[in-house]
């Protein structure tokens, strides 16, 4: 019957505060630490590699004190694209393979004047499974790392750790203010869209039921949403620039330092145990 | 021969029901309006008005206690609102933020096209509905939307409102935001809009002066509860209890009540300067200007 | 008679109209505000205030005129962050104005962007916080705020950049009657402290709280002077679609009718204390 409330969605993928090892670490040694595992979820060949890969992942929300239902359920919303993905990649991905291993299966298939092939090899296999084990590791992953992590962490992880290229213009700090500023109006967007769904609804506007799959349909349905939400966002942008200029923001030059304080041995334990384990998944010779 | 349009008694609401984060937005809140009310609901943000508005078109439902209107009952769980949305028009603060057509008849038009009219049924309800808000039709219909003062968008969104011909119009705070001329033209709207489209008219407004000079009855919540009810007169009289309330008054009461507590005999109940200068010169030996 | 603090010399200024043409938002204005003093600027939207307030810190530079700041041209580009830490803006929407996720930080906002070293960032940090009354509110995100206390929170943040003078651009008009005397409240304490104050406003309500008060009229300056001086021209209010204090009406009725009012009551006590 509460229709409208959905401010309680908002808070999947937000920080939740805890006292867990995870939550303790520098938000630099995170994100180097999430880096650095990353790198061994997304190379590794082989099909145990991956799966070890994804129970690190697991693992380390259980670690974070946090129920691995709430983290997967980060998942839900991506399943169907997952689902077309792995559909589309099983049936096809076998006609492009250029290791040229051994065919599985394979259907030819007739539609009036097209003629094509469904067509699994090995590789093809291989590839769709591992990338279902990626996407969803990725998810836990990220989850993990921004769920003991507040955003001001975060943002300060990433513009002390990207500072020293600044001299190679990469936009550390431009890119820390982003991600801060976008968070910081998630909130804030979320009740503008509960006001502008209820007084949408107000003027007879029905957005369907939830379920169905006319997507064109709904898109359309959606506009009297999306674009007063867009038109919105542009104008916030105007104004909230205006008040940042006025205090004298010119972005990252000259401005006060971020500091942290120094790396504990905690923080080095992390970084170096991911760096074992990415070096373990690469080298160990997995049978599969 | 006017009748209960709305009748609420007992209505409990709660926000993020069933969450951590579960809060009261109303317990005990009543309200009664009449067909050819003109009446004000008052009260701190916070207060729950904005929550008992919006149980008024069912966008909110009642998690206990009776909320009546139209004769629909808002707490039988097999009710379909969307009739109900048809007569009775809720406009949310800032409506100009809800704009999305690019052309403002069709911006307009949308309500009536839900309900599904003849091309000639959408073009009769916008017209009328521009007119009413003082936006001329063939002037405006073919307008860009976005490119339209403050003050003109929030008449066209009202106007969005006014299409689907309700038979009670209720605006949270209708002129927030508004200067002084874009407030007195929206108020002589309402005023139209009550007269001639034969409509109940409640607003929710936290300006004294505004409920001062629109409204006939007032409400007052605090707390989620409806403390106070009366003619805006008798309201605006006492003076004590909402300042206790913590709720403003409108300059002209507040001298009033200043004058009689120094020992000066004037009327309790004025609402204007216009009035107060009556009640306090009309004994002078000079003709009035 | 010493320099004004912000000098407006015949300042025009046109906004570009999509599909090309402009409008005049300002014709040929010129003000002075003295340091110390408190100005009210009103007049309906359209009239040109809003235009006025972004002119006094240089996010909008004239067609035409100059806008001296401390004795700073804001057609200098080069100045504009000397002349942002003399003229502080604060403006109309308490959302959009706060950039970080907490209050503390936000208020840190304008200091760092000055690069002043941490220790000098922390210390304005704790006057603002102080000067606005918002330390209970310190680590709290800005959506779980009031309108007041939001806008006192955007107050801190220009404060923190030690400003000689704070443009309020109808910073009121979307706050509840709370949220309005919390941020009038803050700024009599800031006028009292030495700051200079532009309140620009459509509220006649706010406008008797100056010592000086300006009425902009489609982009002109049409009456300049103290606010009793002003809502004794009660017609030529009239005219420009404004009016009198519900108060000073009534008693210039009474004065119409013979009665001995003494002075030009502008609030409820000058009333009572006014009548023969």
């Amino acid at each position: 019957m509460d229709e409208f409330d959905f401010a309680r969605s908002v808070t999947v993928g937000q920080y939740v505060p805890g006292t867990s090892v995870l939550h303790r670490l520098d938000p630099r040694a995170k994100l180097a630490a999430f880096v650095i595992v990353l790198a061994a979820i997304i190379t590794s060949d082989s099909y145990i590699g991956n799966v070890v890969g994804l129970s690190a992942a697991l693992g380390l929300v259980a670690l974070a004190g946090i129920p691995v239902g709430y983290v997967l359920s980060g998942v839900r919303p991506i399943v169907p694209i997952l689902v077309v993905f792995t559909v589309f990649n099983f049936l096809f991905l076998g006609n492009y393979d250029p290791t040229g291993s051994a065919v599985l299966w394979r259907q030819p298939v007739a539609l009036g004047p097209y003629e094509f092939n469904f067509t699994v090899t090995e590789s093809s296999m291989k590839q769709t499974v591992q990338g279902v084990v990626r996407i969803i590791a990725l998810i836990v992953l990220t989850s993990t790392l921004t769920l003991t992590t507040t955003i001001t962490g975060l943002a300060k992880g990433i513009e002390t750790l990207l500072a020293p290229f600044r001299r190679v213009k990469v936009p550390g700090h431009e890119a820390a203010m982003v991600i801060a500023i976008a968070y910081r109006f998630v909130p804030t967007v979320a009740d503008e869209l509960e006001r502008l769904m209820k007084a949408q609804a107000s003027r007879g506007a029905d957005f369907g039921r939830p379920g169905r799959l006319r997507f064109v349909k709904r898109a359309r349905q959606m506009i009297p949403i999306t674009v007063p939400l867009f038109v919105g966002a542009f104008r916030r942008a105007e104004r909230l620039i205006m008040a940042m200029e006025s205090r004298c923001y010119i972005g990252g030059k000259g401005r006060t330092p971020i500091t942290l304080p120094a790396l504990g041995r905690r923080d080095w334990t992390a970084i170096a145990s991911a760096a074992v384990f990415t070096l373990a998944v690469w080298n160990v010779p997995w049978p599969l | 021969m006017s009748e209960k349009v709305v009748e609420i008694q007992d209505l409990w609401h709660w926000y993020l029901r069933g969450t951590p984060l579960q809060t009261v937005a109303l317990q005990g809140a009543e309200l009664e309006i009449q067909s050819d009310d003109l009446a004000a609901i008052m009260g701190h943000t916070g207060s729950g008005k904005s929550s008992l508005i919006q149980h008024l078109n069912g966008i909110l439902r009642p998690h206990r206690g009776t909320v009546r209107v139209f004769g629909n009952d808002l707490a039988d769980p097999k009710l379909d609102v969307r009739p109900l949305r048809r007569m009775v028009g809720l406009v949310f603060q800032q409506p100009e933020m809800q704009l999305f057509d690019p052309t403002v008849g069709d911006d307009v038009a949308f309500g009536p096209r839900q309900l599904g009219g003849t091309p000639e049924e959408v073009r009769r309800r916008v017209r009328t509905a521009m007119e009413r808000v003082g936006l001329s039709f063939e002037g405006f219909k073919d307008r860009y939307t976005f490119g339209l003062s403050g003050g003109e968008m929030r008449r066209v969104a009202l106007a969005g409102v006014l299409a689907l011909e309700p038979r009670l119009l209720v605006l949270d705070e209708p002129t927030a935001g508004l200067d002084p001329r874009g407030r007195r033209q929206l108020l002589e709207s309402l005023r139209t809009i009550h007269a001639e489209g034969e409509m109940a008219v409640v607003i929710v407004s936290h300006d004294m002066d505004v409920v001062a000079e629109l409204a006939r009855r007032v409400w007052v919540l605090a707390g989620g509860r409806t403390v106070m009810r009366g003619s805006v007169r008798e309201i605006f009289a006492r003076v004590e209890e909402l300042r206790e309330l913590g709720l403003g008054i409108p300059q002209v009461s507040e001298l009033a009540y200043e004058l009689r507590r120094a020992g000066r005999d004037v009327r309790a109940d004025v609402l204007t300067a216009d009035e107060l200068a009556e009640a306090l010169w009309t004994n002078s030996t000079s003709p009035a200007a | 008679m010493p320099d004004p603090l912000v000098e407006v010399r015949g300042v025009t200024f046109a906004y570009p109209l999509p599909g090309g043409g402009r409008t005049i938002a300002l014709t040929d204005v010129s003000l002075g505000v003295r340091e110390g003093e408190w100005l009210a600027v009103i007049g309906h939207n359209g009239s040109g205030k809003s235009t006025l307030a972004k002119l006094f810190n240089g996010l909008l530079i004239p067609g035409r005129g100059e806008v001296i700041v401390a004795g700073m041209s804001t057609r200098d580009l080069s100045l504009h962050r000397e002349i942002r830490q003399v003229v502080g803006v604060v403006f109309q929407d308490p959302e959009d104005q706060i950039v970080a996720t907490l209050v503390e930080e936000d208020i840190a906002f304008g200091p760092e962007n000055l690069g002043l070293p941490r220790e000098e960032v922390r210390r304005r940090v704790e006057a603002s916080i102080e000067a606005v009354e918002v330390g209970e509110l310190r680590l709290r995100p800005p959506h779980q705020l009031s309108g007041g206390q939001k806008q006192r929170v955007a107050i801190a943040g220009v404060l923190a950049m030690r400003p000689r003078c704070i443009v309020l651009d109808e910073s009121t008009a979307m706050l509840d009657p709370e949220g309005r005397r919390e941020v009038l409240g803050v700024t009599r304490r800031l006028h009292a402290a030495g700051t200079t104050v532009v309140l620009v406003t459509h509220f006649m309500s706010e406008a008797v709280l100056a010592e000086r008060v300006v009425v902009l009229a489609e982009g002109k300056v049409a009456l300049d002077g103290s606010p009793r001086e002003v809502f004794a021209q009660r017609e030529r209010l009239r005219e420009l679609d404004l009016d009198v204090p519900p108060v000073t009406a009534v008693a210039l009725r009474g004065r119409a009718a013979g009665v001995a009012i003494r002075g030009l009551p502008l609030t409820v006590d000058e009333f009572v204390s006014a009548l023969p």
